[in-house]
């Protein structure tokens, strides 16, 4: 019988793949920027970062356990604190990322200030890796 | 003003309010709507549509602001060259930049004192 905890399995590694192909991008982005690898990790990230948003939550148990747990008065440890930081930082880096390739278009043409790719470029980057550790230091 | 400044500011404005739409952290909208049903954010064995509801909220921000943003920087366009709207395409994007850093650092320190309603 199919059941919920049939899909775990694959969309954990879905998942994995995802957060992978973030940490590929955000290299790319920030180790070749002129190259072909760092041009397509700029137009790519927002799409992996969407991957990873839509796999995780379709991972929603494990979230909604947590919920719960709060709701009748679990008292937390860092694991969960970390979690729902990690969760938030998802969400802002996926807002960044979709500006990046407007951004390093606009500054290629002129039309913005040349600054402004880099430090897009490192705030996308900082705030995918202090996910990825928030979900390293906070995962049980 | 070219058309990709215009998209630039308006994409700014918008995620920027998202964001921080989304660190305020609003009431649900207690309707899910692949649920069928009215139902309050939080039933035991459902998913939480507190989670969903506060995503939701950030996207209807972008939707609904994005396109009123287009039509105010269209109506405030002048004649004018590239160059001379740069400072201020700048300017929008520095106090977006702001707003989303202050909203992340808000909703990180949030994450981490506040308690369970």
């Amino acid at each position: 019988m199919i059941t919920w905890e049939t899909w775990r399995v694959p969309l954990l590694i879905l998942h994995v793949l995802c957060v992978v192909a973030v940490g590929a991008c955000c290299g790319g982005i920030l180790l070749r920027p002129k190259s072909l690898a760092g041009r397509a990790g700029v137009s790519l990230l927002w799409v992996f970062l969407l991957g990873c948003a839509i796999t995780g939550g379709m991972l929603y148990p494990a979230f909604e356990t947590r919920i719960l747990w709060e709701k009748l008065g679990y008292t937390h440890g860092l694991g969960e604190h970390l979690f729902r930081v990690k969760v938030h930082m998802a969400v802002t880096t996926f807002a960044m990322a979709l500006l990046l390739p407007r951004v390093f278009r606009s500054a290629a043409s002129g039309q913005l200030s040349s600054r402004w790719p880099r430090i897009m470029r490192h705030a996308c980057v900082m705030l995918a890796m202090l996910t990825f550790v928030c979900a390293l230091i906070g995962r049980d | 003003m070219t058309r990709d400044q215009s998209k630039l500011c308006s994409r700014f404005g918008a995620y920027a309010l998202a964001l921080a739409v989304y660190a305020l952290n609003l009431p649900s909208i207690n309707y899910f709507p692949l649920e069928y049903a009215w139902r309050p954010g939080y039933v035991p064995g459902l998913p939480s549509v507190d989670w969903y509801g506060r995503v939701l909220w950030a996207l209807l921000v972008v939707l609904l602001s994005m396109p009123v943003f287009r039509f105010l920087i269209f109506r405030a366009r002048k004649e004018a060259l590239a160059d001379e709207w740069s400072g201020r395409v700048n300017r929008v994007a520095v106090l977006s930049f702001l707003v989303m850093v202050i909203s992340t650092l808000w909703t990180v320190v949030q994450a981490f004192t506040a308690t369970a309603p």
